[in-house]
Order: structure tokens, then C-alpha cells, then sequence
């Protein structure tokens, strides 16, 4: 049995990859190198891991069930080019009014990053904070599920590309418990004990074999 | 004939001669006009890895031209269109970027850095 802060996280991943579809994916973990190619549009990225986790002491608390206060990570992740339609440049004789329209019209890759963001900000709480995933997807309780903040970080230009990141952070409280010490399997324990036998004159040993067969 | 005299003078050789390749400039997005030059292009840069402080090498063309072979010249916050050939070779097929910026004027003598984004067809 482990403790139920992985049995969270994994229900956080499967919750988001779930809802994904074709407009994000998620990761179980943090990549440290991202090639910028690999989160473009819709290939933007979720990393979703356990950051922290705390245990309130209180009276109650000293043979468990115990309080733990989860803080599951979500860092987003979020790469764009510039996207429009000069395809009227290719053509030597383009009348200078369309070659300005085209100019004028195409999308700079710092906003669409900008609002590609926004839209995987959009997606991934509504995925988290709908009423119907308040235990996220889990067959036992989970209290106080909660966002508390989303953060975005400035644009980074990563060769011909926009690079935006930001992150937020789910909160939750689930109860632990510890299950003891698991016995190792093959250890073995010898030794005689000596028990004072009060009918029979003599001594009586035992002998005491735990390992498993 | 002063310094800085000389060095434009030299550009016409080292940016626009034999070692250059053909460029097309479009715009402002004001005017629409194009303007058809030599200069230098570099298609592969090295920069700094904004994660982790090395270097790495990224496939971001940067065309270097001379100044005054340029009217207008490109100014920041300009919208630009800039054809270059998508390999190094006088009469390859050029490929269409979009001016990111242009380097800072007094930064250099007599020449203009373009560093160039990629952009993709609208769907």
C-alpha cells in the first residue's frame, strides 16, 4: 500500500489526459529539456507533479489517520510562430495594397503564445474544478480541492519561436495512513528463550523461525 | 577618406559582392513597397539556453545588409516581410520570414542585422 499523495497525483495526470483530447498533452513529471519544437500549438504541455506535501500536527494526530495537505504542480508550457497568410508575396507582380493587408494582418507569434496560454490556463482548471471531478475521478474522498493561483512568466524567443510558460497548482487533503513495516522477506531470526517449566524438571527451549519458506 | 568611410566602403565587397546572396525586403506594412539587395545570411545562430544558461545552436536566420542600401530602413516595430534563399546558393528558392527585429542602430558600422521568425500559413 502506498501513500494516497501518488494515488493523487496519478488521478490528476489521468483526469487531464483524459479531458486533453488533441488540444494538449500532459506529463506525469518535470522535463527538464524541452525542445521548442515539441510545444508548439496544439502540442502545448502540462508537467503535472507532486511538489509538496504537509501534515498539520494536532492531538489527535499521533497514531494517524493523518492530515496531508497535497500541493500537486502544474507547469504549462506553450510555443508559437508567427501565423498569417503572405502567400501573395511569392507573387512579383502582388498589388502593394494587398502586399500592405497581408503585412498588416498577420498574427505575431508573442500574442498567439499569449493567448494560447490563457486558453491551456482555461482548459486545465475547468478540468479540475468541475463539480463532477470534486474527488478527482477517485473512488474515495478527497477534501478541499482547491486552485489557488495561476502564474504566467515572460515570453522567451527560442530560435524562430515564442516560448511562454506559466504555472498553477492544485491543492487538496486526504488522509494517510501508514501500514507499519513491511517484514523483509528472508530475514530470519534465531535464538532460544528460556522458559522456566514448573511440571516437568528441566528446561524447556523454543526455538523461533520467522522466515518465510 | 575617414574610418568609418572605409568600413561602408568595404561592405560593398564583403556584404553585397561574390560572398553575398540576393535578398528581398518587404514593407513596412505602410507601404507594401519591396526592395531587392545583397547581404550576408546566417541561417544557423548560437544562443544562449534561457533554461539553463548554455549555449545552443537554433535554426534562426539573422541577414545582415548594408545600411545604405536600404530605403527605408527597417525600424523596430515595423511589420516586414524578408525572402531568402532557403540554401545558400545564388539562384535557390527563397523562403518568406518575418522581420522579429532588427539590430540597434550604432551598435555597428554601415550595416543592419535582421533577425528573422519563422511564420506559418494561417489555417
Amino acid at each position: 500500500m502506498t501513500m494516497k499523495f501518488q494515488d493523487i497525483r496519478d488521478a490528476v495526470i489521468t483526469l487531464l489526459g483524459t479531458y486533453a483530447g488533441s488540444d494538449f498533452r500532459v506529463l506525469g513529471y518535470q522535463d527538464p529539456s524541452k525542445a521548442a519544437e515539441t510545444v508548439l500549438d496544439e502540442s502545448r504541455l502540462v508537467e503535472a507533479y507532486f511538489k509538496r506535501g504537509e501534515f498539520p500536527k494536532s492531538g489527535g494526530a499521533l497514531n494517524g489517520p493523518f492530515d496531508h495537505e497535497i500541493t500537486i504542480n502544474l507547469d504549462l508550457t506553450v510555443g508559437k510562430a508567427s501565423e498569417g497568410d503572405l502567400a501573395i508575396l511569392d507573387n512579383p507582380s502582388a498589388d502593394p495594397e494587398d502586399i500592405k493587408t497581408a503585412l498588416a494582418d498577420y498574427k505575431e507569434a508573442k500574442q498567439l503564445a499569449d493567448r494560447s496560454l490563457d486558453e491551456l490556463f482555461d482548459k486545465v482548471w475547468i478540468i479540475l474544478m468541475a463539480a463532477n471531478h470534486m474527488d478527482l475521478g477517485m473512488s474515495e474522498k478527497v477534501s478541499s480541492r482547491w486552485i489557488p493561483d495561476m502564474e504566467k512568466d515572460d515570453p522567451v524567443r527560442l530560435g524562430q519561436y515564442i516560448i511562454l510558460t506559466g504555472s498553477t497548482r492544485l491543492t487538496c487533503r486526504v488522509q494517510e495512513e501508514s501500514t507499519g513495516v513491511i517484514p523483509v522477506p528472508g530475514e530470519k531470526f534465531e535464538g532460544e528463550i528460556r522458559v522456566e517449566d514448573n511440571t516437568n524438571e528441566g528446561r524447556a527451549g523454543i526455538l523461533v523461525d520467522n522466515a518465510t519458506p | 577618406m575617414n574610418l568609418r568611410e572605409a568600413i561602408e566602403e568595404d561592405l560593398e565587397e564583403s556584404l553585397e559582392g561574390d560572398w553575398g546572396l540576393p535578398i528581398i525586403l518587404i514593407g513596412p506594412e505602410t507601404t507594401g513597397e519591396t526592395q531587392e539587395v545583397r547581404g550576408q545570411v546566417l541561417y544557423d545562430t548560437v544562443e544562449e539556453n534561457p533554461e539553463t544558461g548554455g549555449t545552443m545552436i537554433v535554426h534562426s536566420p539573422v541577414v545582415t545588409v548594408r545600411r545604405s542600401s536600404l530605403s527605408p530602413v527597417p525600424q523596430p516595430g515595423e511589420r516586414w516581410a524578408v525572402r531568402i534563399p532557403i540554401e545558400p546558393r545564388e539562384d535557390a528558392d527563397k523562403v518568406t520570414f518575418v522581420l522579429d527585429h532588427p539590430s540597434q542602430e550604432g551598435a555597428s558600422i554601415g550595416f543592419i542585422r535582421l533577425y528573422l521568425g519563422k511564420i506559418e500559413q494561417e489555417t
